[in-house]
């Protein structure tokens, strides 16, 4: 299964600087946005040990802790979650205000306002 | 005093919350504000009393056991900057009240000012590297939107630069974290410095120590990531310019001395080289951007660059005495700089420009706020007796003792350039034909510019007595047993 996992945050990170370097601020956004979570994808990764059990504990008594998956980085990606979630609204709404005020979002032009 | 630690998060979170709530009543917020920021700067000032004895406080989040629990930690060099961090935003706050117009002081500035606050503090404090990304996000994302005011395509355009590269420096700071985590299985600073120190200077461990030091110099404006900091400083609303270059960059070269000194000692050596040449390059890049410019606050932007060259040199030295000049250049900077800053907009608020071309002949006619001016560009200049000076002293006597002696040279000669830009910038604001109108300033403006700027001279000397101190700092980061130990037994 972590190969499936590999594949899934390289195609992530491509299509992500893909994004980023198109002209339009929108797709900066949301190639940003895909960065961030193949990253988010990268830390539960670093948590994966043998087969990749779900880290619940069946029932009472001791349970020996060989093959399931480290919780630790399950917990922290969730605030890497939240926090990517509100820096991708700010810059959505940064976009949205400049496409307001000067009625394009393509960065070449913007860049040809500023002079 | 270990009880009293979250403090230093809680209060500016409680501050930030209250003020929210009484926001439109712009009197009342900045009564309180000031309050909050007093108390702050008070119980900095005893935490820096309490450690100076060497003792390290410790305070366990939550009470969670070693090593799972996020812990916060305080020992000389986290007290230091959180009394800096205390200094510099309270004056910055003082000088918003009068700096601000009368619609942006019924916005939210002090509440987005104490949240600032809870994230550089919470930088300072803590003990847990996931829980440095928590809280430089939290910085982050009150800079965001304090940044401007968003007036034009300038400054819209210099805050859509910034948030996205912070965003992408966050994203390796969470691969960097992602690679330490599967190589030692933890996240906790104490920790991370015993399981590294046993797996020892693999190559992917300098990859991982690269990783974050890539992360850190985002933030402390390293060659070749400087290139978000002119824009930002020099744009952004002056009190919060100040905050920006006197502090924020500061979090920065206090991750990379944490990562030098506690958690990668050894995969350091191996970056030792490269590290050097960046802030060589940085304290060139810096001095030579200063040159063309007209605009007062991006020549106090790039001359920023150019000293944080010379702290992360220092740094990169990786030996006590290194450590104890990049404390003292950093502790001398972080007033100096703000100083310049709220009085080039103390300037503003007098001749209505940051134009050094449509400015001329204040020296006789506004005399005090550019002597103010004078005492922080001489400082700059390297001029002795100011702090300045004394900080670049530490900086080549430390690189010239280690046997660096090409890149020391180099270091030694860019100082000229500094001489040079300071002079002219000196020159074109106090000399020359009078041009424009001088109005007047509110005192509150001229009391937080001279509060910061008398540490130029107090620094200069009592330079002594700061050296001694940042030498006490910097032989405790030599010696981390203790504060692991600390953080091991913390009850």
């Amino acid at each position: 299964m972590i190969w499936l996992l590999s594949i899934t945050i390289g195609s992530l990170v491509a299509a992500g600087a893909y994004l980023v370097m198109q002209r339009r601020l929108i797709q900066l956004v949301l190639g940003l946005a895909l960065l961030s979570h193949a990253t988010n994808l990268m830390l539960v990764a670093s948590g994966w040990i043998g087969d990749g059990r779900a880290p619940i504990v069946p029932g009472p008594g001791p349970v020996d802790p060989a093959g399931y998956v480290d919780p630790l980085p399950q917990a922290m990606v969730l605030t890497a979650i939240v926090i990517s979630f509100a820096v991708t609204a700010f810059l959505l709404i940064l976009a949205l205000n400049i496409y307001q005020r000067f009625k394009t979002d393509d960065i070449d032009r913007l860049r040809r306002l500023m002079g | 005093m270990s009880g009293l630690l979250p403090l230093f998060v809680a209060g500016p979170l409680a501050a930030a919350i209250v003020l929210f709530l009484v926001k439109g009543r712009a009197r009342l917020q900045e009564g309180l504000s000031l309050l909050a920021l007093a108390a702050n700067l008070a119980l900095a000032l005893a935490l820096l009393r309490e450690t100076a004895g060497g003792e390290i406080f410790i305070h366990r989040m939550g009470f969670w056991p070693f090593p799972y629990g996020i812990l916060l930690a305080a020992d000389r060099l986290a007290a230091t900057m959180l009394c800096l961090s205390a200094a510099v935003v309270g004056a910055s706050g003082l000088f918003a009240c009068s700096y601000l117009s009368e619609d942006q002081r019924r916005e939210v500035f002090h509440p987005l000012l104490h949240f600032l606050l809870m994230g550089i503090q919470g930088a300072f404090a803590t003990g847990d590297i996931f829980n440095l990304f928590v809280f430089f996000e939290v910085m982050l994302m009150a800079t965001y939107a304090l940044l401007g005011f968003y007036h034009d395509l300038d400054q819209l355009e210099m805050a859509l630069k910034y948030t996205c590269l912070n965003l992408i420096a966050s994203a390796f700071f969470l691969v960097g974290v992602t690679m330490l985590y599967a190589q030692v299985g933890t996240v906790n600073m104490a920790d991370l410095a015993v399981k590294v120190r046993a797996v020892g200077p693999t190559p992917m461990m300098a990859l991982t120590a690269l990783t974050f030091v890539s992360v850190f110099s985002v933030k402390a404006a390293i060659f070749p990531m400087h290139l978000w900091l002119p824009s930002a400083h020099s744009l952004s609303p002056t009190p919060v310019s100040a905050i920006l270059a006197g502090v924020l960059v500061k979090v920065g070269v206090y991750a990379i001395l944490r990562c030098a000194t506690l958690i990668f000692p050894a995969p350091f050596q191996r970056i030792q080289t490269l590290l050097i040449g960046l802030a060589v390059v940085t304290i060139l890049f810096g001095a030579l951007g200063t040159l063309p410019q007209r605009n007062l606050k991006r020549i106090l932007a790039y001359s920023t660059i150019n000293q944080l060259g010379y702290i992360v040199f220092a740094i990169a030295l990786l030996n006590p005495a290194g450590w104890a000049a990049a404390v003292f250049y950093a502790v001398g900077h972080a007033f100096l700089k703000s100083s310049l800053l709220l009085g080039a907009g103390l300037n503003q608020k007098l001749t209505g420009t940051v134009d050094l071309d449509e400015m001329g002949g204040l020296m006789t006619r506004a005399p005090f706020s550019t002597l103010l001016l004078l005492t922080g560009l001489l400082s700059l200049a390297g001029i002795p007796p100011l702090a300045g000076f004394f900080s670049k002293l530490f900086v080549l006597q430390a690189g010239f003792a280690q046997g660096a002696y090409l890149s020391t040279g180099i270091v030694l000669a860019a100082g000229i350039l500094s001489l040079y830009y300071n002079f002219t910038t000196y020159q074109r604001l106090a000399w020359g034909t009078p041009r424009g109108e001088v109005g007047g300033a509110p005192a509150g403006m001229y009391a937080s510019v001279a509060f910061l700027a008398a540490f130029a001279v107090v620094f200069g000397l009592g330079a002594r007595w700061l050296h001694e101190w940042a030498q006490l700092v910097a032989a405790q980061l030599a010696s981390p047993e203790p504060y692991i130990a600390a953080m091991r037994n913390a009850a």
